[in-house]
């Protein structure tokens, strides 16, 4: 089944690019170059997911979205120049599901697209068996000791699954590199943890869309690791 | 109110009544005073009359005695009804010799009211025998009378009606003084109020005496006077009538000339600086202005005159005094003494004054010198050079608090622009990457094509990167960020940081040695804006290491500081400062041609401080030394 994705931009370049990538992985796409236009391709048609501008005439991409959330429950993603956190969190706040700043990669964006789309599509209120893990759109089987990230199975190494397990067994609680190496290598470290912050590195590499911005598995800096549930 | 006091027909019915009234007063105050003498007020209206008749009697008598004197030889030819000098038939008297024989009289029998004697004597002069002079003195006795039946019309008739009269109305008198006073006093005031109105004008207007100069119409006023008591003198010995007419006008033109002047300075008053219109003033005044033009001229000179030359000028002017001041009192210890305090009284205020105003001065620049731009010398009490310079300093500081506030401003200015700039290029940006992208993903033949299209990936990431960076690098010089500070451990900071950027170091042909206590060493800073000054610095050191040599990262506890030292050799001759290295948009020279925006240490350096960190670079040779100080923190706990 091919998904309806409606891209909403004033630039028309950047509609267009966006529609040329999410055309190649066989999306529909649908166009919006103002708020209002879009709201009116929702209304009309059945979207499954929108990527949305925020500075836009007419009607601006947060006064669109608020309108959307009254009545659909679709992901959102907002796209913007503006890179300030307080603009993300407001954004994230009312509503988005994800949020990419200009100027983007567009494999970024397919990437992202595709992640929130499993999610809402096949994952969404799907029941948990108990020796799953499940943080936001990572899912861990401890019986199969298999990890899968909306969906798609990746591959860990034995040390990375035992500290991604730690983490998710304590989510939203802060490993210190010690801590960690000593839980999972059973030993103190003595000047090795570097290896925890490399192995870590690693994992966020392959859980990650944006290993720079992760979603999950977040670095505290100069405190240690922890993993959250999803929201950036 | 204007009604009444604008109105001429009322002034001049006002300046009338006002002349009769200071008249009746004068007069009640004459009257009263005369009826005081007689004792009007403290005996009965006989007694009166007796000390009257009596002044009378007086006089009569004198005149009957000198008509004696001088019609002594031939009295026999005396018709004593015809040729006495008085016409009056109240009046006998019996005019004796020493040896009581009669020699004068009109003296008839009947019932007296009043008798008085008089003694008169006189002195003469007889031929003697020898033909000398023979001084001789008479005596004569006077009996006089006064008929109680007063039915001539005589002195002592008109008096004793007068008397009569002036007694009924002794109190009517006083009432009488009293009210014209009162009346007077009103209309005075009236006609000040009313001085200078006219109908029609609310102005006050000046007549053509207003414009007299005051002083000299008080001297034109004096000088009537003057001549009216002069013309009284000459009056004095004509006629009595005359006289007491020409009195009354004079009384009159003199109320008249006083008003007159009062109602003047009313005016003048009115219209504010009547002193003005003076000749005195005006000579004052012109005095004064030569003087302040001398002054101005002399002050010009001194203005003009270099401090030294003027120093000597008065070191000139005081030893020339002094001089002056020893050759007056040279004998005279006392006078020099007198001289010396003189001198000393004069000066040491000045040097005192001169002493302070360089203390100020001295203030004032230190102040300025350390950088409080908002002190402000009091120059109130200053003279000459000093005050110059202290509004000197002053406007110094003034510019100059000016001037960082405009730097302030344009800083300001400056992150908007660039913040608002670079969203505007994000968005082109954005479609200039995915384009160059969709054209990679198309089956180019051509190499050249290839090639080229590889610069533009490559140049629009660079140009990504670039406004990344120049956002932050403003933002973060300005201060323009949430810094959220929370205890944090450099050595787990060490960790991750390894942990980041263990493959590319490697990647980078370089070995990263950590040398770090044993202790755990914790600072008050925000993690992420900490982790980005050394993702700056790790990925600079990827960047700009020489590959094949060795990069440490060392951390160290000197005087209560973390001390963090980035070392490293450079891959390029550092032939620049390490101040221009931090300075935006400079690189080493060499440098110039590769990756990155050359904001990295400027970026670190602003967040570092902006966690009351320090940053500093240090160049020697090949060696690149990047130096961050902490305060050490001794909470190891985050409190929310």
């Amino acid at each position: 089944m091919a998904y309806n994705v409606l891209i909403c931009d004033d630039e028309k370049d950047i509609v267009s690019a966006l529609k040329i990538y999410l055309s190649s992985e066989n999306y529909n796409t649908f166009e919006a170059y103002t708020g209002k236009e879009a709201l009116r391709i929702i209304e009309k048609h059945d979207i499954h997911l929108v990527l949305l501008d925020i500075m836009m005439p007419e009607m601006d991409g947060l006064t669109a979205m608020v309108k959307l959330r009254e009545k659909y429950n679709i992901p959102v993603i907002l796209l913007t120049a503006k890179s300030e956190d307080t603009d993300k969190i407001l954004g994230l706040n009312i509503g988005a599901d994800d949020y990419i700043t200009k100027p983007f990669n567009p494999v970024e964006v397919l990437a992202r697209v595709k992640s929130q789309l499993r999610r809402y599509m096949q994952l969404g209120g799907g029941n948990v068996k108990p020796s799953h893990l499940v943080i936001g759109g990572i899912e861990m089987d401890d019986k199969a000791k298999t990890v899968t990230v909306d969906g798609e199975t990746v591959y860990l190494t034995p040390k990375e699954y035992e500290i991604l397990k730690l983490l998710m067994e304590n989510p939203g609680q802060v490993f210190s590199p010690k801590d960690i190496y000593k839980r999972v290598w059973n030993e103190n470290p003595y000047g090795s943890e570097s290896t925890v912050a490399v192995h870590i590195r690693h994992l966020r590499e392959k859980l990650e869309i944006n290993p720079a911005e992760p979603r999950y598995l977040k670095v505290v800096w100069g405190q240690g690791y922890k993993m959250e549930g999803g929201e950036r | 109110m204007n009604k009444f006091t604008h109105s001429l027909t009322l002034k001049i019915t006002s300046i009338f009544l006002f002349v009769i009234t200071v008249i009746v007063f004068i007069g009640g105050i004459v009257g009263i005073g005369f009826l005081y003498e007689y004792d009007f007020y403290v005996t009965s209206v006989d007694n009166v009359k007796v000390g009257i008749f009596e002044s009378i009697t007086y006089r009569y008598a004198r005149s009957v005695y000198w008509f004696f004197i001088s019609n002594k030889e031939n009295l026999y030819e005396v018709n004593i009804q015809k040729d006495l000098p008085i016409r009056s038939t109240n009046f006998f008297f019996v005019l004796k010799n020493s040896d009581g024989k009669t020699l004068l009289s009109n003296y008839s029998d009947q019932e007296f009211l009043f008798s008085r004697t008089y003694n008169f004597s006189h002195a003469g002069f007889t031929k003697a025998a020898d033909g000398s002079d023979i001084k001789t003195e008479e005596t004569y006795v006077m009996d006089c009378f006064v008929k109680k039946n007063l039915d001539a019309d005589d002195d002592y008739y008109t008096l004793d009606r007068l008397t009569d009269f002036a007694y009924k109305m002794r109190y009517a008198v006083i009432i009488i003084t009293i009210l014209s006073l009162i009346v007077s006093i009103i209309l005075f005031i009236y006609l000040m109020c009313s001085a200078g109105r006219r109908k029609g004008e609310d102005r006050v207007i000046p007549n053509g005496i207003d414009k007299i100069p005051f002083d000299l119409l008080l001297v034109f006023v004096f000088l009537i006077g003057a001549i009216e008591v002069l013309i009284l003198h000459e009056l004095d010995y004509i006629n009595s009538i005359v006289y007491a007419i020409t009195f009354c006008l004079f009384a009159i033109i003199d109320i008249l000339l006083v008003l007159l002047i009062c109602m003047s300075f009313a005016t003048r008053y009115k219209i504010g600086g009547w002193w003005k219109n003076t000749v005195i003033y005006r000579v004052l005044s012109f005095i004064t202005r030569i003087l302040k033009k001398l002054v101005s001229v002399i002050g010009y000179f001194l203005k003009h005159l270099s401090f030294v030359k003027k120093t000597i000028l008065i070191l000139f002017c005081i030893v020339l005094l002094e001089f002056m001041g020893i050759s007056i009192g040279f004998n005279d210890g006392v006078l020099l003494l007198f001289f010396w305090i003189i001198e000393k009284i004069i000066l040491v205020p000045a040097i005192i004054l001169v002493s302070i105003s360089l203390q100020k001065l001295k203030k004032g620049g230190q102040k300025i010198a350390v950088g409080d731009l908002n002190y402000q010398i009091d120059t109130r009490h200053m003279f000459w050079d000093f005050k110059l310079h202290g509004e000197n300093l002053n406007r110094i500081s003034e510019g100059m608090t000016k001037a960082v506030e405009e730097r302030l401003k344009s800083e300001r200015f400056k992150t908007e622009l660039i913040t608002n700039v670079s969203h505007d290029i994000k968005t082109p940006l954005t479609s200039i990457i995915n384009y160059v992208d969709l054209i990679k993903k198309e089956n180019i033949e051509s190499e050249k094509l290839k090639e080229y299209i590889d610069v533009l990936d490559r140049q629009s990431s660079r140009l990504k990167k670039l406004t990344e960076d120049l956002v932050e690098a403003s933002k973060a010089s300005t201060g323009n960020l949430a810094v959220n500070m929370v205890p944090t451990e450099i050595g787990v900071l060490f960790t991750q940081a390894v942990g980041e950027y263990e493959e590319r170091i490697k990647n980078s042909g370089l070995e990263l040695i950590l040398e770090e206590p044993e202790e755990d060493i914790f600072i008050m800073a925000d993690g992420r804006l900490l982790w980005r000054v050394f993702d700056n610095l790790l990925s600079n050191v990827c960047k700009y290491a020489q590959p094949g040599t060795r990069v440490y990262l060392n951390l160290e506890k000197i005087n209560g500081q973390a001390v963090i030292i980035f070392r490293n050799i450079s891959k390029y001759v550092l032939n620049i400062t390490s101040d221009e290295l931090l300075e935006r948009f400079v690189r080493g020279d060499r440098s110039r041609h590769t990756e990155g925006s050359g904001l990295g240490l400027s970026i670190a350096k602003s967040l570092t401080e902006l966690q009351k960190g320090n940053l500093d670079l240090y160049i020697d040779g090949d060696l690149f030394k990047v130096v961050l100080k902490f305060d050490i923190s001794n909470n190891h706990y985050i409190t929310a």
